[in-house]
């Protein structure tokens, strides 16, 4: 069972590695902008997201819910709407 | 007015919800009426109202290629990524929607030379009827990929001079290629599109070596051929991006309008019937198709220099969205702009846009649409809708229905 923090761990990994810093650096509610990324860092986060949870990732969602906790929270609710599919990967 | 919530579901720009992205409509007038400058989320502005995009699409402070930027800067990126998808640049180098100043002059000067003014009629007619023969007998049909997708790569490909074996395959690379055009895209749609686009260099290059070798009255070869009678100095890797960009740019557009056309009569079976009997409406047809259901809803600006618009101030360096097709339903210049009126007059629509990057094909695809409607009409009496709703392509650049099916009373059972 996925939850907010295991999403948000895989954010923070990513994200560490786009902007060349560490994980426990990247504040969750700071903006996607303030954290320092754009529109192409964004889809090698996204990218890497959806491989990690097996979720397909609205692109426009990046800029709806632009800091890493209210993107996560906002996967979080996608998955849950996607459960049933059999083809989810495992964390 | 302004959206009053930042973020969120109720941002007034929300192009990618099934709804939205099924009819985009509501949304547009939304944005027109409430906030017709729109600085969205995305921190691009979204342009809703027929004047002001008219404005900037004649306005040359207002450069073209933000896509193309947006793709170099993304290949640059992803280069030290060790993902190699250097052909997306290599491809598009010449795409001429994409070009600004003197090398957009140059490039579509050199175009349009070999490319206005072709006898074009007789190949469409050919390529319509050899269609039309394949899928006689047949009883239901999609419309999508047996006709209207394939009838434009083979007119592109007898007008470029390239042999009409290689359409099939080329028909799904170029799909792939439209991709590079849409608002929001995915780090694997890049890797689609960059395969497309290595697929389409490798072919190109090689037509053009054939070329020089043993020119035809092809559009391909006399492209060659006035670059060197004319000393216009094109490198092969331009001509290549330009052969690239002659055969995509007709090929999802086109076949959406023709689609677009049969679709919107097959729901109107009385205007459907008035025109099958009045054949000599179908251009203004084609033209409300072109208004009321257009295929080109969104195409993109940079802004030079700072520029005053409506209630905002478009800062030099934003994106500017212009949605071409909430400006063709602004009822400022449209009367009833949400009713499909074949005789409507004036018809301004800005589908094939304005000013200087106005569509370079405009004339083919419009010729190509008028005969595909009028064959079909002329030749599939009893034509019926098997399904009302089809999905659409998830591209908001270049809207497109995934399908059309259609069936019809064979004459033996009639």
């Amino acid at each position: 069972m996925t939850t907010l923090t295991d999403i948000l761990d895989i954010l923070k990994e990513v994200i560490a590695e786009e902007i060349a810093s560490t994980p426990d650096q990247v504040d969750e509610h700071a903006t996607f902008h303030a954290l320092g990324l754009d529109s192409i860092s964004a889809i090698v986060v996204l990218d890497y997201v959806e491989r990690k949870l097996g979720l397909a990732i609205n692109p426009i969602s990046f800029w709806d819910y632009p800091t890493p906790h209210l993107l996560a929270d906002y996967l979080l609710s996608q998955q849950a709407a996607d459960n049933g599919d059999g083809d989810k990967k495992a964390l | 007015m302004k959206a009053n919530t930042p973020t969120g579901p109720h941002n007034l720009w929300r192009p990618l919800t099934a709804e939205n992205v099924r009819n985009p409509y509501h949304m547009y007038r939304a944005l027109r009426e409430q906030d017709p400058v729109h600085l969205s989320q995305t921190g691009e502005y979204i342009l809703t109202r027929y004047d002001d995009i008219r404005y900037i699409l004649k306005n040359p402070s207002f450069r073209s290629g933000n896509r193309l930027d947006w793709l170099r800067r993304g290949v640059a990126y992803l280069e030290n990524k060790e993902e190699d998808l250097r052909a997306i640049r290599d491809a598009m180098n010449s795409f001429v929607l994409m070009l600004n100043g003197e090398q957009h002059r140059r490039i579509r000067t050199f175009i349009s030379k070999a490319w206005h003014n072709r006898e074009v009629d007789t190949i469409i007619q050919e390529n319509i009827f050899n269609l039309l023969k394949s899928l006689s007998g047949k009883k239901t049909i999609d419309v999508v990929s047996e006709f209207a997708q394939p009838l434009p790569v083979y007119t592109i490909s007898r007008i470029l001079g390239i042999p009409v074996s290689d359409c099939r395959n080329l028909i799904e690379l170029g799909m792939s290629m439209t991709k590079a055009l849409d608002l929001y895209i995915t780090l694997k749609d890049m890797v689609r599109i960059d395969n497309a686009a290595r697929e389409f260099i490798a072919f190109f290059s090689d037509q053009i070596r054939q070329k020089y070798d043993k020119p035809d009255d092809g559009l391909l070869s006399q492209l060659i051929l006035t670059n060197r009678s004319e000393n216009a100095g094109l490198t092969d890797e331009e001509l290549v991006s330009i052969a690239i960009f002659l055969f995509t740019a007709g090929e999802d557009t086109t076949a959406s309008l023709i689609t677009n056309a049969l679709m919107n009569l097959l729901i109107r079976p009385v205007e459907m019937e008035n025109v099958r009997r009045r054949p000599e409406k179908i251009p203004a047809v084609i033209e409300e198709v072109l208004r009321y259901d257009a295929v080109v809803h969104l195409v993109g600006r940079i802004c030079s220099e700072q520029t005053p618009l409506g209630d905002k101030v478009i800062p030099a360096g934003a994106t500017v969205t212009l949605a071409l097709a909430a400006a063709n339903r602004d009822p400022l210049v449209f009367p009833e702009p949400d009713e499909f009126i074949i005789d409507r007059t004036p018809n301004r629509h800005l589908a094939f846009g304005s000013g200087s990057h106005y569509c370079l094909g405009d004339w083919l695809g419009r010729r190509q649409s008028q005969l595909a409607l009028n064959a079909i009409l002329s030749h599939w009496p009893n034509l019926k809708l098997n399904d009302p709703a089809p999905d659409w392509y998830e591209n908001l650049a270049i809207r497109r229905r995934k399908s059309l099916i259609v069936s019809r009373v064979l004459a033996s059972q009639a």
